[in-house]
């Protein structure tokens, strides 16, 4: 069983405010996914449910399995199941991906694994993901292309079998085939009985995981919250359905990012209008 | 296949019939060692044994090629390299210092001839009070020269690491590059770490770059080990391991094992 309940959160990063008042609950084994403009703020709800020092919560609440996730250290989130798969995971120089692996592995069990069971796990994860055995053997995420780095990430989460796994944008920079690895990786863990959050700008990767819930975040709030329909609406729409529908001011000024964004929405309204 | 072991006195003169991977032995050297690698010739030379004071001359003629392995894991040392290269040379120095005891390296480096390049990697460990000063400097003297010097550093339990050295472009070395780059880990509030790589320029076709960063570790690298499960400690030791053991691609398998060893020993 898990269940994660986010009250009212608020959040800063250098005096700037971010979060301003998230209300967001997954429940046991759900799949909730997050959309939202560039700079709105999903990284850093992923970021503050982990638990990086670098943003400071000043109100709110999170709990865990009824527990105060907010009075945990890092660490202890990730024994208790919460994984955060990173947007830009961090190449570690002279750290071996496998001897990590082992460590990470380690600190989630009372005894040490034996090593053929750990090898043998590392095996069939790696065979899911078809990340090559070979680089385990490199330094972490060192010379890793994009994709690889992703896939590796979402290894991880098999490893570690979390109850509620984060994924942020964890589909940007797979090809095709690498998208399909990853979205079958996710239903299956979620077979498994994990919950999710999953961050993405992609409606076709978010419909192929058929999430329960999908959850808009702009201006650091959660602005609509519903169903596929959703995704779908905003794919087609941009985020001026989202302004149209429920009367919210897109706060930012858009960045070059976000251009490219409501562009690719802007370019398929263009095309069904002249169908 | 097992690498041949020389023991070496004043001087050493390399040819054709010592080819490939040697074990240079320098225990009966005294004051100051010669070396001389003949034309078109490529070697790597493993040092051991070396004594607590020593001068090491290094005279690369045309086109040779040298490489040179360094673990040191005893007694103070204090060490002179000086190397002279001819046209299209390259000269590399990996050297990692893990003794628990205070070092005292300097070096400097003439490229003479056109196309030749000089890469000194350090990756040095200093506790308990030792200190370890290491000045690498190297002149561009003529075309399409390439330089490289770098130090990863880790002090703790107030061990002190001095990162210095000159990088010096000169007038008619057009189409160099040159990089330096100091890194230095301070584990805890104790230890000191102090870089001032310097380059200097004297023309104006050139790529050079230089970095110093002195600090503790890098916070996201932290975050995202801590978000696997593993313990603070646990997390600054293996960053810290990682960045010392970078190195090692540069050592052979038996080598590679002595550096885990020595390196594990060290905290
Ligand atoms: N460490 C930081 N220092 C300063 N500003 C930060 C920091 N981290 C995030 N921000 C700012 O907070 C805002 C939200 O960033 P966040 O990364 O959460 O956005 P996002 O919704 O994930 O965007 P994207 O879709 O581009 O990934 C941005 O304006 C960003 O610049
Ligand atoms: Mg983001």
């Amino acid at each position: 069983m898990s269940e994660l309940i986010i009250k009212n959160l608020h959040v800063e990063v250098e005096n700037k405010k971010i979060l301003k008042g998230i209300n967001l609950t997954v429940k046991n084994n759900e799949l909730v996914a997050i959309l939202g403009p560039n700079g709105h703020g999903k990284s850093t709800l992923l970021s503050v449910i982990m638990g990086n020092p670098k943003y400071k919560v000043v109100e709110g609440e999170i709990l865990f399995d009824g527990e105060n996730v907010l009075k945990m250290s890092v660490d202890e989130r990730s024994k208790k199941g919460i994984f955060l798969g990173f947007q830009n995971p961090y190449e570690i120089p002279g750290l071996n991906t496998s001897d990590f692996y082992k460590a990470a592995l380690n600190a989630h069990e009372e005894k040490r694994i034996p090593l053929f069971k750990f090898y043998k796990a590392l095996e069939n994860g790696c065979k899911d993901v078809k990340l090559d055995f070979d680089m385990m053997n490199r330094n972490l995420n060192d010379g890793f292309s994009g994709g690889e780095k992703k896939r590796n990430e979402i290894l991880q989460m098999l490893l570690l079998n979390p109850k509620l796994a984060m994924l942020d944008e964890i589909d940007s920079g797979l090809d095709v085939d690498a998208l399909n690895i990853v979205s079958d990786a996710i239903t299956k863990q979620k077979e498994k009985g994990s919950s999710f959050l999953v961050v993405s700008h992609y409606d076709k990767f978010l419909n192929s995981l058929k999430p329960d819930k999908v959850a808009v975040i702009i201006n650091g709030r959660v602005a609509c919250i519903g169903g596929e329909e959703i995704s779908k609406n905003i794919a087609s729409f941009g985020y001026h359905w989202v302004k149209k529908t429920y009367g919210i001011e897109i706060e930012k000024e858009e960045t070059s990012m976000n251009q490219v964004s409501i562009g690719v929405c802007a370019t398929k309204e263009i095309i069904k209008d002249e169908k | 296949m097992k690498s041949k072991i020389i023991e070496v006195n004043d001087k050493l003169i390399l040819t054709e019939n010592d080819s490939g991977e040697l074990i240079l032995d320098l225990k009966k050297c005294n004051e100051k060692v010669d070396f001389f690698i003949k034309q078109n010739l490529k070697f790597v030379l493993s040092l051991i044994n070396i004594p607590s004071n020593l001068a090491l001359n290094f005279n690369l003629e045309e086109n040779s090629n040298l490489k040179l392995k360094i673990i040191n894991d005893s007694s103070n040392k204090s060490l002179n390299f000086n190397e002279n290269l001819a046209n299209s040379c390259y000269f590399s120095c990996f050297l990692v210092d893990l003794s628990k005891s205070n070092t005292e390296i300097k070096n400097l480096c003439n490229m003479n001839g056109e196309g030749s390049s000089f890469d000194f990697e350090i990756s040095s460990l200093s506790n308990k009070d030792t200190v370890k000063k290491y000045e690498i400097s190297c002149n561009h003297n003529s075309l399409n020269q390439n330089s490289n010097v770098s130090l990863h550093g880790v002090a703790l339990q107030n061990g002190q690491i001095i990162g210095k050295g000159v990088t010096w472009i000169k007038e008619n070395s057009i189409k160099s590059n040159a990089k330096q780059n100091e890194r230095i880990i301070l584990f805890d509030k104790e230890s000191a770490g102090k870089g001032y790589p310097t380059l200097k320029i004297d023309c104006n076709d050139v790529k050079a770059s230089h970095g110093c960063a002195i600090g503790s570790l890098n916070d996201n690298h932290l975050f995202y080990l801590l978000s696997r499960g593993l313990s603070y400690n646990e997390a600054r030791k293996l960053i810290t391991l990682g960045y010392l053991q970078s190195i090692k691609v540069n050592f052979n398998i038996d080598e590679q094992e002595t550096i885990d060893s020595l390196i594990n020993g060290g905290f």
